[in-house]
């Protein structure tokens, strides 16, 4: 251990004047979906147990974190806003700082506060990655130079402070190249630039982000094959590889638009571990302690590589290699900051060696697939440019877990879409012989179908790795998923070839359209014939040790490991790949009913397909199935656990429809699948939020009585006479939470009733201070409280402090990364949003 | 696509789909979990006479390429997998995964739960042997019952007779056990001038090439089988001679040094177990194929001081001689797959006699 | 330009080896002692004894040793002082003594060291580990335990750097200019 790491590391036995603060993750955007939140809460659970004393400032209204924080304290405030932050600093007392779950904004807040000479003047320490290093991950240039040092190959890059000095150096290096700001606002982009017309606008852009006014103009790697290795170091140095994944996509596709594959399939043993070193000798001149995401472009033809990006903080890729591996990466990591050494650190007792120096290695294949929300723009007559570029296009995405690439390809095909129609082998059967071409250069969100397309009409692997600039490997396997989609329609109704169909992932729906028949039957075909799922433990160590992780995915083999759990259960389907909109509300709803439930000692089995998923913390709750959520997935494990309760989310329609036929308990965690209120902008000024424990049909009288709570607006109008509430009827088929929205037009006249959003009962539980889903799973349980029935009676809105605290939704840039037709306006095209608040201040929340 | 089936001495049976060649072995089953470096692995010739289940889903994507050989003919007798990779695309190769193993008589069987499988060995005591066959029949477990495989595996695949690997550097004698290539191309990074010479060869022939410094390989089987005069060897060339011993060869050194040696209630093959480097408390990882260990408590740690261990199983891990300049690792330094830290094994064994040398 | 000889890792893996050297020639560590000659001899003197009691689990005495004023290159000879050895509570008459520096050149500074060693008891033996041997010997002295021969111009510097002080390990050969700097 160096002097040096030594200060960083926090002394856990010395910590009675310590107070570390917490920057939380703030809105979601592109790229920023729940896993920084998942990180910050078990980073604070760690703090607990070492009884440190902490400090967690955020605004997302879709923090699970702030509303359980695991003995911290919660400052509901800006963790972006340098004044908010020092703020806190003086306020709270703070001694040490935490940024690396606040992601790539929190490293810009510690390089400001640097910046002002604001950490030393006060002492305050900074965990996770030393100050250099923090100015280095701002400053590429800067970055650039500490890897020459290194001998560290890095790519051509040169910094210019004016548009001519741009085009010198890429008259210098030549034409492609890459357009970054340095120390851009928001996130960094890479904007690729083919002609003078290109550079021309990706300097306007790029010097208009830079708080330098400066770019960096670099030499363009296109084509290369993109791999990225996760590194966990400890104050003491020990290293170790968490994992690697390769992109199935060249350099020149954002890595958060690839598709992503781990185990790395195609590196040689020498090319991987020349890697495994690069990466561990950056995490050491950078003196890492904790994780370390390094980004190459290999290049297999020189037998040469470029270190394309580092980032020394919890990120898709920790969160993903988390997911995969099941080792728990930010438990681990969480240790390491504080100073632990990865030799003292001890795994969860699950694990059979509770070391937590095991290299994670897989018996499984792991894809992770883009999501791109086009389509639900394109419905709406607005087209958007599809071809995907070095910037992120992609609002969440999907894991498809299998045995085989083929296997774990088409589950996470599967999981991104919900319904068959989108994903059918024919799909893109109309599409001209010229787009097929364009688009296999220029690719789209579209491109496993594009490619099973081309497959079919005939290219041969050589051709579209070529045209491509993927691995002829994965034409090979998508060959043999095309072969095998071939052989399965000319047999209808054969059991070898089904069960070969499931072998390889094809899901009932997929075969019955290659049989012309209907899901069910191909469905019940199967179960008769014994071809069932076995479930398989997502574990680190291949096989090779008996781990007790409570966490499965699906496969048609010999042996099935997922055992039945005793007691009452309760399935909860949560939120899936994140769409344009309130997927990080959903997520926090829906884990927040996760966590209730494990609270009230139900078992809780969760099935998520989503990487970056809130709901898949391994401590807050019992099982997890990393899968596919269509019916016969969702049936599969039903089957299995037999569960009492079945949690699905509202705009699930057709899975709830289903699920209704087949089970008794199906509770629908109610809301509006597009927020009206929003969408039709201006028209509607007045809300009233109730909550009924009925089944069935409310009375409007009594909704009226059980209104918990209403913002401003409706507080007005009620002095006015309104509201005059009559629901419609219909709307509201169970218990949970309703709204009633008023026209500002008319004079309050026209009404909707309709579920509530779950963004608005998100912005309800952190204004009032309430956990209103904890409340409505204890109603559904019969278990609700002398205090919740208080709550209620007294209509919240009494009490409420929903009056100073606001949710703004964030721009996410969407226009200048989709380039549609029309602007994009209206909540349902926002990824994130901020609480408002016009002081930082203390935020507890009751039940 | 031809099924085939693998067979276990237990009685098992597992449906498969065949590659490689259609040839009928049998051979003790072992599984290695590493995700990388399969035809380094299929071709060293610990493997001779074993049949290699690999726990990483998919091999053969990468084909089988000029730089990646640990014995220019491999020995071992099957590969057991989920997927294999129909055709080779890495821009290194030579050969297809198949192609390779149809050349060198090795039959492969695809479609396994290896997952089921590994789990089944790592719970199953003492060694398990298994066949590649066309039918699961009970003449096939017959047969299987059987075969009697070989314990003289090192005679089968070491060198009879010397030959040189020339360098400008340091002079260095290889004994070889079963040597796989990697040592080789460390040694031959450092500029050794390297002589491979049988391991029956006698210390005073070893003495006469006047060497800097002595390796005994790594190689296949139990040590315990080899002969005595082996021993004798090496008691007498490390009280005169920098020595470095790999795997086997480290086995070797510890029963030379009066240890014993154990079979380990269940093989670790892999690359993903910690060593400390016990004097510096350092955490390395390296490649690891070992059916044997050094008994702990046999040590006599008057002459040996343990220097790695694995901190996943705790067996020994590397040895060495307090009173004369021999050192031995249990892993494999020469990172032929595996992770690169170890290969300063190699550095410290150079430094060593580079030091002796200018000294004499 | 300062030019980089010896790396971290490397200098790690020099100590290691003069451990096990230490353990060789000296058949054992019992009646051991280590000496580090100040500045850094003292931090490697220090590190070699860690390395000593993770193998052995056996604490080997360090002393250290200030031999400024011994030095007889030194224009201005200042008395000799027993204060010379700080942090030695081990006698070290009839000890195996390794003293320990981190560059051999002259060999002025360790003639010094052995007579303030001399002067302070009558050691069994005295051995002599350095980190880097750069040639260019005055006086008939070798050192037993050599991390690195690095053979140097007289004009050139030998810069060792240790983490304890330096905030990194590492070895380097200066110009004569930029040492004086």
């Amino acid at each position: 251990m160096t002097a040096n790491e030594n200060k960083q590391s926090a002394e856990t036995d010395s910590s009675q004047s310590q107070r570390i603060l917490v920057l939380g993750d703030s809105a979601n955007d592109f790229g920023h979906e729940t896993e920084l939140d998942a990180a910050a809460y078990q980073t604070l659970s760690v703090l607990h147990r070492h009884n440190l004393d902490a400090v967690y400032l955020n605004d997302n209204p879709y923090s699970f974190t702030m509303d359980n924080p695991c003995g911290a304290t919660v400052v509901m405030g800006d963790p972006t806003d340098l004044g908010t932050v020092r703020q806190v600093i003086e306020s709270e007392h703070i001694t040490t700082i935490i940024p690396v779950v606040g992601g790539r904004d929190a490293m810009r807040t510690i390089e400001e506060l640097i910046a002002h000479d604001y950490l030393d003047d006060r002492h305050i320490t900074v965990l996770g990655v030393p100050l250099t290093t923090v100015r280095l991950i701002n400053n590429p240039a800067l970055m650039n130079q500490t890897l020459r040092e290194l001998n560290e190959p890095v790519i051509q890059s040169q910094v210019a402070s004016s548009t001519s000095a741009a085009f010198d150096l890429a008259r210098e290096i030549g034409f492609p190249v890459i357009v970054k700001s340095v120390a851009p606002r928001g996130e960094g982009d890479r904007v690729l630039a083919e002609s003078a017309d290109q550079l021309d606008d990706a300097l306007t852009e790029a010097f208009a982000r830079s708080r330098t006014n400066q770019v960096i103009v670099d030499q363009s790697i296109v084509g290369l094959k993109e791999v990225s290795f996760e590194v966990l170091r400890d104050a003491r140095g020990t290293e170790l590889l968490l994992g690697a994944l390769e992109d199935m996509d060249p350099v020149g596709i954002h890595a958060a638009d690839s598709i992503e594959i781990t185990p790395i399939q195609t590196l040689t043993d020498r090319e991987y571990q020349k890697l495994r070193q690069a990466a561990f000798r950056v995490a050491r001149r950078l003196r890492v302690v904790g994780l370390m995401h390094i980004q190459f472009a290999l290049d297999p033809v020189h037998d040469n590589y470029f270190v394309m990006k580092v980032d020394p903080y919890y990120d898709r890729v920790s969160s993903l290699l988390a997911r995969a591996s099941g080792y728990p990466i930010a438990l681990v990591a969480a240790n390491v900051m504080l100073g632990v050494s990865l030799a003292e650190v001890k795994l969860p007792s699950g694990f059979a060696k509770r070391t937590a120096l095991i290299e994670p290695v897989l018996d499984h294949v792991v894809v992770r697939l883009p999501v791109f929300s086009f389509d639900e723009v394109q419905r709406r007559g607005i087209t958007v440019d599809r071809q995907l570029t070095t910037v992120q296009k992609s609002v969440g995405a999907t894991l498809g877990i299998g045995r085989s690439v083929e296997e774990a390809v088409l589950k996470a095909l599967r999981a991104a879409h919900y319904h068959n129609r989108d994903f059918a082998f024919n799909a893109l059967a109309k599409l001209s012989d010229n787009d097929l071409i364009q688009q296999l250069i220029h690719p789209h969100d579209n491109r496993i179908m594009l490619l099973l397309e081309a497959i079919r009409r005939g290219y041969q692997s050589d051709e579209l790795a070529e045209l491509t600039q993927m691995d002829e490997f994965y034409f090979h396997k998508l060959r043999n998923v095309y072969e095998l989609e071939v052989s399965v329609a000319e047999h209808p109704g054969d059991v070898d070839w089904l069960h070969r169909a499931k072998y390889y992932g094809f899901s009932d729906g997929l075969i019955a359209q290659l049989w012309q028949t209907n899901a069910d039957a191909v469905m019940n075909q199967a179960h008769s014939a014994g071809i069932i799922p076995t479930f398989k433990t997502l574990e680190p160590t291949a096989g090779e040790f008996s781990e007790a992780v409570p966490s499965f995915y699906s496969t048609y083999e010999l042996e099935n490991e997922s055992t039945p759990q005793s007691g009452d259960v309760a399935l909860v389907v949560t939120t899936g790949a994140f769409r344009l909109g309130d997927g990080a509300a959903g997520e926090y709803v829906m884990t927040t009913v996760v966590s209730e439930l494990h609270q009230q000692g139900i078992k809780t089995v969760v099935i998520s397909n989503n990487p970056n998923a809130l709901s898949l913390i391994p401590q807050l709750g019992d099982k997890q199935y990393l899968e596919p959520q269509e019916i016969s997935d969702v049936l599969a494990i039903i089957e299995l656990e037999h569960p009492k309760w079945i949690f699905v989310p509202g705009n699930r329609l057709k899975l709830i429809g289903a699920l209704r036929l087949r089970h008794e308990n199906v509770i629908v965690i109610n809301k509006d699948k597009a927020p009206k209120s929003a969408q039709d902008g201006d028209q509607y000024l007045t809300r009233v939020v109730f909550h009924t424990s009925k089944i069935g049909v409310a009375d409007p009288q009594e909704i009226a009585q059980t209104a918990v709570a209403h913002d401003r607006q409706t507080l007005k109008a009620s002095e006015q006479g309104v509201p005059g509430i009559a629901a419609e009827p219909g709307a509201m088929r169970q218990s949970g939470y309703y709204q009633t929205l008023f026209s500002a037009l008319s004079g309050h006249s026209r009404m909707v009733t309709t579920a509530l959003p779950f963004t608005t009962l998100a912005l309800l539980n952190k204004g009032t201070g309430i956990n209103w889903v904890r409340l409505l799973v204890r109603a559904l349980l019969d278990k609700t409280t002398t205090a919740d029935r208080q709550h209620l009676e007294q209509g919240a809105f009494k009490t409420t402090t929903t009056d100073d605290v606001a949710m703004i939704d964030v721009a996410s840039r969407l226009d200048l990364r989709w380039h549609p037709s029309l602007p994009l306006q209206g909540v349902q095209f926002k990824l994130g949003a901020k609480l408002q608040v016009p002081f930082p201040r203390q935020f507890v929340i009751k039940g | 696509m031809t099924e085939r089936y693998l067979i276990l001495s237990d009685g098992t049976t597992y449906k498969g789909q065949a590659f490689g060649s259609p040839a009928t072995t049998s051979g003790n089953i072992v599984f290695n979990t590493s995700v990388t470096g399969y035809q380094e692995i299929i071709t060293d010739p610990i493997y001779h006479n074993q049949i290699i289940v690999f726990s990483t889903p998919t091999i053969g994507a990468v084909g089988v390429n000029h730089e990646s050989y640990e014995a220019i003919l491999p020995t071992a007798k099957g590969v057991v997998v989920r997927e294999v990779a129909e055709v080779s695309t890495n821009r290194q190769r030579t050969l297809s995964l198949d192609q390779f193993l149809r050349f060198n008589n090795i039959p492969g069987i695809s479609g396994i739960d290896t997952r089921q499988l590994v789990r089944k060995l790592r719970t199953h005591v003492g060694p398990l042997n298994a066949s590649i066959v066309d039918v699961a029949d009970e003449h096939a477990f017959d047969q299987l019952n059987a075969t009697v495989l070989t314990n003289q595996q090192v005679a089968q695949v070491a060198t009879p007779r010397p030959y040189a690997n020339p360098g400008m550097g340091h002079n260095i004698v290889v004994i070889d056990f079963g040597l796989k290539s990697g040592i080789l191309r460390e040694l031959a990074v450092r500029g050794a001038n390297v002589t491979v010479m049988p391991y029956l060869t006698s210390a005073d022939a070893i003495l006469n090439l006047d060497p800097d410094g002595i390796v005994l390989s790594s190689g296949p089987g139990d040590p315990r089988n080899l002969p005595v005069s082996v021993l004798t060897m090496i008691k007498t060339l490390e009280t005169r001679i920098p020595m470095l011993g790999i795997g086997l060869g480290h086995e070797l050194f510890a029963l030379a040094n009066d240890a014993t040696i154990e079979r380990l209630p269940v093989a670790h093959q892999g690359m993903n177990h910690p060593i400390r480097e016990i004097i510096t408390n350092r955490i390395m990882y390296a490649a690891q194929a070992e059916e044997f260990g050094v008994d702990r408590d046999s040590i006599d740690r008057n002459q040996l001081l343990i220097t790695h261990i694995d901190l996943i199983d705790r067996s020994i891990q590397g040895l060495r001689h307090r009173d004369y300049p021999a050192f031995s690792v249990q892993f494999f330094p020469d990172a032929a797959p595996g992770p690169w830290e170890a290969t300063q094994v190699f550095d410290d064994f150079i430094e060593l006699t580079g030091t002796r040398g200018e000294q004499r | 330009m300062a030019k980089e000889v010896v790396d971290a890792m490397a200098m790690q893996r020099a100590l290691t080896r003069i451990t096990y050297e230490i353990i060789e020639r000296n058949r054992g560590i019992s009646n051991l002692v280590l000496i580090g000659v100040k500045t850094r001899g003292v931090f490697l003197a220090h590190r070699i004894a860690t390395r000593l009691h993770q193998l052995e689990d056996t604490v080997v005495p360090v002393g250290e040793l200030d031999v400024s004023e011994y030095r007889d290159d030194v224009s201005v000879n200042i008395p000799v002082s027993k204060d010379a050895i700080s942090n030695l509570t081990a006698p070290i008459t009839d000890k195996k003594v390794v003293l320990v520096d981190d560059v051999l050149y002259t060999g002025r500074t360790i003639r010094a060291a052995m007579d303030a060693i001399m002067d302070l008891g009558r050691p069994n033996s005295i051995n002599l580990a350095v980190l880097v041997d750069r040639g260019h010997r005055e006086l008939p002295i070798r050192a037993d335990f050599v991390g690195k021969n690095i053979p140097t111009a007289q004009n050139e510097h030998i810069r060792v750097s240790v983490e304890e002080v330096d905030q990194r390990d590492s070895v380097e050969i200066v110009t004569a200019d930029e040492a004086t700097k």
